[in-house]
């Protein structure tokens, strides 16, 4: 029987994604899960999930860990926005876990350096958990870790309130990046630390850019085709 | 001479030791608490990171934290961890400080009961991949108060008046349904917890586990605990859980 590949993350990631400003195309091209796993020769169980934030990240790789036991032969992650947080709820007519993302970026005690921290910590989670059952393992980055202002995918609702006090958060929040270096395996962390003020990358950052052609068109962000062969080539690099 | 290991313990009100009686404010409650007494007792330095009010998140982050802030991890002689109520919310506030919502607002009692046990397993996780001798425990129940509809706090019954019965937040949904749900999520992960590292495992007396407060102390009107009013430990309380835990890590 072959070990299987379990993988996680949010739309970049998610077997699933659909496009939201492109409704009608067809994206059913393989991800870069599937792309790992067929040259693991892995059988892949893909847990990314559009709009899925990093605790439900960590959480799906933990228990699906716990459920598959020996049998998981790789782990790899693709970690999303510090700043996204869903909630499970118990859906007991479909008996099944449900995410409410309605609540997306209005976390109480906002602040940039909490949500980086949370983050890493998930990161160390991720370590620990493969090191403890010496599963192989890579993780990245994929999209930014923050927005940064003028950037894309910068959202102001959820940067506001930090800018309003006049503090300069993105380098508070680089502050608990680097408080982890020598910590997270750079050899398993795929551009550590994940942001170019540090000399890392995101695939956003590196790869997936906008000039790039390797995304879905201007309107939609997301890896096309190319972008998830990319992803996945830079995983198989690593390995 | 060789320097005494630090033993680090986490926890809510339960474990803190700037605890104060909301019931009782003018009391005098610096006896020593269990952690200062299991470090004497184990012969470590101890460092309490406690905090009233808080959740688990809190409680496994702080601790997070704290290991990797040490270089040497051999310096860390012993976890021990007090768990909290799974319905409560944490988060940092605007200056970094840790707060807390007495009712998470998102997802319900049986998301809350899986997060609250993955937090335990990623502390085994951590504390068996550096190699570090852990403890655990449910300090107080897990979800039982939600499920009876929450009473008021301690605060508001003495001093606003409100009643512990007649007050009770009044729980949305069908308790007796879901508490047996609940006790099958707890016999999901009989497996998946280490049971020689969790005081009281699988934490629920239909079972055949406990929480330690309730167990050792007691409710309400025992000699253990503060008053009727304040359920937490009193002197003698704090000595029986010291007594307890130390008494596991013996025999363990």
């Amino acid at each position: 029987m072959k070990k299987i590949l379990l993988a996680s993350g949010d739309s970049w990631t998610d077997q699933n994604f659909r496009s939201a400003p492109h409704p009608e195309m067809d994206v059913s091209w393989p991800k870069w899960p599937e792309i790992l796993a067929k040259h693991l020769d892995m059988e892949v169980i893909n847990l990314g999930k559009c709009g899925q934030d990093n605790i439900e990240t960590y959480e799906s790789i933990q228990d699906a860990v716990i459920a598959y036991g020996d049998d998981v032969g790789f782990v790899a992650v693709g970690w999303t926005h510090a700043n996204r947080r869903g909630y499970q709820r118990w859906n007991s007519n479909l008996q099944c876990w449900e995410i409410d993302h309605s609540q997306y970026g209005k976390i109480t005690g906002f602040r940039l350096k909490t949500h980086v921290k949370n983050t890493v910590r998930l990161y160390m989670n991720i370590q620990i958990l493969c090191e403890r059952y010496n599963i192989p393992y890579l993780q990245a980055q994929m999209n930014l870790l923050f927005p940064r202002k003028g950037e894309q995918s910068y959202q102001p609702f959820w940067m506001e309130d930090d800018y309003l006090e006049g503090e300069n958060h993105e380098e508070t929040a680089l502050r608990e990046l680097y408080d982890y270096d020598g910590i997270i395996d750079d050899k398993r962390f795929l551009g550590w630390p994940p942001i170019p003020a540090l000399n890392g990358w995101s695939m956003m950052d590196k790869y997936i850019t906008p000039e790039s052609g390797m995304t879905i068109s201007k309107y939609d962000g997301h890896p096309n085709k190319e972008g998830q062969e990319k992803i996945a080539e830079a995983f198989i690099k690593c390995l | 001479m060789l320097m005494k290991k630090y033993l680090i313990v986490s926890g809510d009100s339960f474990v803190d030791r700037k605890f104060r009686s909301a019931a009782h404010p003018e009391m005098d409650v610096s006896w020593p608490m269990w952690p200062e007494l299991l470090a004497e007792k184990l012969d470590m330095r101890l460092i309490n990171l406690g905090k009233s009010g808080q959740g688990n998140e809190y409680i496994y982050s702080a601790l997070q934290d704290t290991i990797e802030e040490f270089k040497d991890k051999n310096e860390i002689g012993m976890v021990v961890v007090g768990w909290s109520q799974c319905f409560r919310m944490d988060y940092q506030d605007v200056g970094g400080e840790w707060c807390t919502e007495r009712i998470n607002p998102y997802s319900d009692v049986f998301g809350w009961v899986k997060k609250s046990l993955r937090i335990c397993k990623s502390l085994e996780y951590m504390c068996e991949h550096y190699n570090i001798p852990y403890v655990q425990t449910q300090m107080i129940p897990m979800y039982i108060d939600w499920l009876r509809g929450l009473p008021p706090t301690d605060q508001a019954i003495m001093f606003e008046g409100k009643d512990m019965i007649g007050d009770r937040n009044e729980y949305p949904g069908d308790a007796v349904e879901d508490e047996e749900s609940l006790l099958k999520i707890l016999i999901e992960h009989d497996d998946i917890i280490n049971h020689n590292n969790f005081i009281g495992w699988p934490i629920s007396k239909k079972l055949g586990g406990y929480n330690l407060s309730l167990e050792t102390i007691g409710l309400q009107g025992s000699p253990y605990v503060i008053s009727e009013y304040d359920g937490h430990p009193n002197e003698e309380g704090h000595k029986r859980l010291a007594k307890a835990i130390y008494k596991h890590i013996k025999e363990k």
